[in-house]
């Protein structure tokens, strides 16, 4: 769960989009909240933070598990 | 290591959703299957690392997410590397030259760069369009073949051109003005090629000659300014053998050495992005996830060069 709230957070949206996104885990949920001025963006965004997300867990399924340090 | 591209497209060239498409396509495979062919487990990884920029958004953002993850995994440092570092740093590891003055020429960047004081600075440069994207759009305009490469397939041609057609010549001090060149040539060339003034080969050999001789003098004025007796080209348009043989009569008037790599090099490629974050890895210079962005717009002397003297 962390791994994938580090590899999703450090993008900022674009500024001009108007639209902002917070991402905050607990337990074993990622959440993420959006706010956006249009309804527009926020399809976009959210769009594309699923295909995103889809992305990092075929990495970790691919790659993972974690390696023990 | 990660690195393969092959998509352009038949009629507009790269485009961002599609490259993101095809990166995001195959990036686990070629991750995978470079691993086996060097026979590596992560922990014979030192770092991770990834293009920060320049370049277009949506694939430079598919690929970051795929290394924060396996960093993450594997328990790796990442490592933010320049594109066009990348080159330079390529460049110089497989020809072995020292210090040279460096011409970056591809379809998205023309740069004349001599490295000074713990930057890569940018003597010269285009002020609009890349020289391999003028040769791009140019064949596009007389319908030349994308395959392999539109500049591979000029190159030919120009070989059989015979008649040198005047094109504008633009340099503008230390930088260079492609887009002009290619209005003047996109208006004369139907009319001289219906008229059967010159052939399509001709006008191959007189774009070429034009535009190489332009990028010759600002990297032999580059040179004359840092006292460098090496040059390098790196950059897809570096694979052009008639630029560097050009490259190389300039650089035997002046007695210095000419260091060039083939296409295997020269165009895009993964290890250029592992022999700049080696290199900077191996300075201690490593990105924390939280850095971990990418940008479109990222110059070459943005760059703190840390791992050269």
């Amino acid at each position: 769960m962390s791994i994938a709230f580090e590899s999703l957070s450090p993008d900022q949206e674009p500024r001009s989009a108007g639209t902002t996104k917070q991402l905050s885990t607990s337990d074993r949920v990622l959440s993420v909240k959006w706010t956006a001025v249009e309804a527009r963006s926020l399809r976009v965004s959210a769009n594309s933070f699923l295909d995103h997300l889809a992305l990092v867990l075929e990495t970790m399924d691919a790659f993972g598990p974690p390696v023990q340090q | 290591m990660i690195g393969c591209i092959n998509i352009s497209n038949k009629v507009a060239g790269f485009l961002p959703k599609e490259t993101a498409k095809h990166h995001r396509s195959v990036i686990l495979t070629v991750l995978r299957e470079a691993l086996d062919e060097a026979s590596l487990k992560p922990a014979d990884i030192d770092c991770v690392a990834y293009t920060k920029g320049p370049g277009m958004g949506a694939p430079l953002l598919t690929v970051v997410l795929v290394a924060r993850t396996v960093a993450q995994l594997w328990g790796k440092p990442l490592v933010g590397v320049n594109h066009c570092i990348g080159h330079i740093e390529m460049g110089r590891l497989i020809t072995g030259a020292n210090n040279p003055t460096v011409l970056y020429v591809s379809g998205g960047n023309t740069q004349v760069i001599a490295y000074s004081e713990r930057r890569y600075r940018i003597f010269g440069e285009t002020i609009d369009i890349a020289v391999g994207n003028c040769l791009d759009r140019f064949a596009r305009v007389i319908k030349i073949s994308n395959d392999p490469s539109p500049g591979y397939n000029i190159e030919q041609m120009a070989k059989k051109g015979k008649q040198y057609i005047e094109l504008p010549y633009t340099v503008k001090g230390m930088d260079v003005s492609f887009s002009g060149i290619l209005s003047y040539i996109e208006m004369a060339a139907h009319k001289l090629l219906s008229s059967g003034q010159c052939t399509a080969e001709d006008m191959c050999f007189s774009l070429q000659e034009t535009l190489f001789s332009m990028l010759v003098e600002i990297t032999e004025r580059a040179m004359a300014h840092c006292g460098s007796q090496e040059v390098l080209i790196v950059g897809g348009v570096g694979c052009n053998l008639r630029l560097q043989e050009m490259m190389g009569v300039m650089c035997e008037e002046r007695g210095a050495c000419l260091f060039t790599t083939d296409d295997r090099f020269c165009i895009d490629n993964g290890a250029m992005i592992a022999q700049a974050g080696w290199e900077m890895f191996r300075v201690g210079e490593v990105t924390e996830l939280s850095d971990s962005w990418i940008t479109q717009r990222y110059r070459t002397d943005e760059v703190e060069v840390t791992w050269r003297d």
